[in-house]
């Protein structure tokens, strides 16, 4: 006999899922708004999310230093548009446009040491260059701003549940009336019933997605963004009924060989001093000296798939490589580093190894696939952050269709998102109730259970496996109708011979994870089906088709929704001026 | 194992545990701090910042080993015989 699941029924006007950047600004400014606010999350938001130890740079509009310049607030909106190439949601690139700066100060009253006596602008800001024309991204002590945003979070009143999975979203006549989660550490089920929810659970961590794991290495996360990244909240988002965009879109990056970290690079947090350079000394990159001026490209978009090409014509191996820098410029980015997400772990392990940026190269290559960033896959909202689902609503990467939103397009749309939904909620009747015994509820302790009690099971780890292989070979590179169609049938496969086994609550979350990778999977291949032509930004494939190689504008410069209606995807194609 | 905890600097205030944002870590039932699922760290380091003790360092797998160019022998390199 099974042992059923404890439950607990916590009730709420506005739950939030997810506690990173954008979910805590959202707990913050509903619990603001006298909503009572619930923020939860799968692990602990003191340190969670893709700022989980720091972000050192955050683009905004600053009237004080743009506006004397002839830069307005439309021109950054251009600006940013022209450089993904009018693929993005014009509404909420406006909305992060408008709010990143007063969201930026909203974290200084915090206490996040935003400003610095050796700057010579205005309001003791420091500044660099980063993904539009001008200086207008700020460099920062952002290492600990998790810590002092979650102690925030409590400290306006709202409630804060670490370690709980949120896996399913409550519909009830066509409304999200809330959602079930499952303990991490704890047996037990949670019920959240809300007037409006907010998904703040980020991107899906490319490489749990597509990376080849190397062989025998038991799977480590090497990945840049969080592996508790697995889409759970496009999933959950789908399941209920809501549309999702851009899931066909991803590119490489390039990372530090071996160890995946350093967006950026040879630039962001490693300029003024970085530079990529080629196994003969030749510099591909040049280093960005003018990080501190105006110039015509922002250096996100420098084209690092030159690095590659390097590779493929026989001038590697490739480095990063900071030892021409001044003293100066080398502390700087080593400030920048720090601060940076991984970035103290970096400096660590260097330092242990008795490897200095003065002296040393580091070798780069290609690493691991995003989806998020140009491709921005995630829901599909309108200008009110609301997705096609009423009562739900999402904020940050869970935003399909604002590529390079970035940190600031997390803190901005949080707080934008929290003041909408609750404006919504104000309009509305009640939502309608769900208990415990409802069929949902039940379904999902049914799940648990029987992950729980199955005996040798498969472990999550061999289906972790098993997904990465299908997707890194048939939805990357070598993508035609036929080779999708055979990768649905490979995950079809996979999705009807996996019988994961869970030993232990902890397990238990990385089960489930694996189910929403799953669904992930699928949305993507049919996503990549779909797009019949092959889609760049910039001149960066972040959609390649053996068959479609040419771009088509006439058809496709739109974002593909998908979602689910009596059972079957429904596909349709929304343009990004007015979506 | 990609965090390496000294027991002798360690406090057993359970922060390491607490923080981690994989679970990695869990306190024993002696109060201690094991690193119980080591292939899902994703060597963030934020354990090893909020450690009071400063008990904490972090290592790489030898698949994710940083090589410097040019090419020296990192410290704890030790002789190599054929």
């Amino acid at each position: 006999m099974k042992k059923a699941l404890e439950k607990t029924v916590i009730d709420c006007d506005l739950l939030v899922v997810g506690g990173g950047l954008a979910g805590c600004f959202a707990a913050i400014k509903g619990a603001d708004l006298g909503a009572k606010t619930v923020l939860v999350e799968k692990a602990n938001a003191l340190r969670s999310g893709a700022a989980a130890t720091g972000v050192d740079h955050i683009w905004a509009y600053f009237p004080e230093i743009q506006g004397p310049r002839g830069y307005t607030l439309d021109d950054l909106v251009k600006d940013h548009t022209d450089k993904v190439d009018g693929m993005i949601h014009q509404d909420i690139l406006r909305v992060i446009s408008e709010n990143a700066l007063d969201r930026i100060h909203d974290l200084e009253r915090m206490g996040v040491k935003i400003r610095y006596e050796q700057s010579k602008l205005p309001g003791k800001y420091i500044l660099v260059r980063q993904i539009q024309s001008v200086v207008n991204t700020l460099n920062f002590d952002g290492r600990d701003m998790k810590i002092q945003m979650a102690k925030e979070v409590k400290k306006r009143g709202a409630k804060c549940i670490n370690r709980v999975m949120i896996n399913d979203l409550v519909v009830r006549d066509g409304r999200v009336v809330g959602a079930i989660g499952v303990g991490v550490r704890d047996r037990k089920i949670y019920l959240f019933r809300s007037k409006a929810t907010i998904l703040c659970t980020a991107r899906i961590s490319g490489g749990r997605m597509f990376n080849e794991p190397g062989p025998g290495s038991g799977m480590a996360f090497n990945l840049r963004w969080p592996p508790s990244e697995t889409g759970d909240g496009k999933a959950m988002a789908f399941k209920a009924g809501a549309e999702l965009i851009n899931l066909e879109f991803s590119h490489h990056r390039v990372n530090f060989k071996n160890f995946v970290r350093g967006g950026g690079l040879p630039y962001n947090s490693y300029s003024p001093a970085g530079q990529g350079i080629n196994a003969f000394g030749g510099v591909i990159m040049p280093p960005e000296k003018e990080v501190f001026s105006d110039s015509t490209h922002g250096i996100y978009n420098a084209p690092k798939h030159r690095l590659i090409d390097e590779l493929m014509q026989g001038r590697g191996p490739i480095y990063c490589d900071l030892t021409t820098g001044t003293e100066d410029e080398i502390q700087f980015c080593e400030w920048s580093i720090t601060h940076e997400g991984g970035g103290t772990s970096l400096l660590r392990i260097m330092q242990n190894e008795g490897i200095d940026f003065r002296k040393d190269r580091l070798e780069m290559g290609p690493g691991e696939v995003e989806l998020g960033n140009f491709g921005a896959g995630g829901i599909y909202v309108d200008g009110d952050c609301h997705s096609t689902l009423p009562g739900l609503f999402v904020a940050g990467d869970e935003m399909g269709g604002v590529p390079l939103g970035c940190a600031p397009g997390a803190i901005a749309t949080g707080w934008y998102a929290a003041e909408k939904s609750v404006a919504w909620m104000n309009r509305q009747a009640s939502p309608a109730q769900f208990v415990p015994r409802d069929e949902e509820v039940e379904r999902m302790e049914s799940l648990c259970l029987s992950l729980l009690a199955r005996k040798n099971g498969h472990p999550w780890q061999e289906a972790q496996v098993a997904l990465n292989r299908i997707m890194n070979y048939y939805g990357l590179k070598l993508k035609t109708e036929k080779m999708i169609q055979r990768g649905l049938e490979n995950l079809d496969d996979l999705t009807r011979h996996t019988d994961l086994e869970a030993r232990n609550q902890h397990e238990l979350m990385r089960c489930l994870e694996m189910h929403n990778l799953f669904l992930n999977a699928e949305l993507i291949l049919r996503g990549n089906l779909e797009r019949k032509e092959t889609r760049k930004i910039k001149s960066m494939n972040i959609h390649l088709r053996l068959d479609y190689p040419e771009q088509d504008d006439e058809h496709w410069k739109c974002a593909l929704s998908q979602r689910l209606e009596n059972g079957k995807i429904v596909f349709a194609k929304r343009p990004f001026r007015t979506i | 194992m990609p965090v390496k905890i000294d027991r002798k600097k360690c406090v057993q205030c359970g922060t390491c545990a607490d923080h981690c944002p994989e679970d990695v870590i869990v306190m024993t039932k002696a109060n201690r701090p094991q690193v119980k699922y080591p292939n899902e760290c994703w060597h963030c380091g934020a354990c090893m910042i909020d450690c009071r003790a400063k008990a904490i360092d972090i290592a790489l797998p030898l698949f994710m080993r940083l090589i410097p160019e040019p090419y020296h022998k990192t410290l704890k390199d030790s002789s190599r015989e054929y």
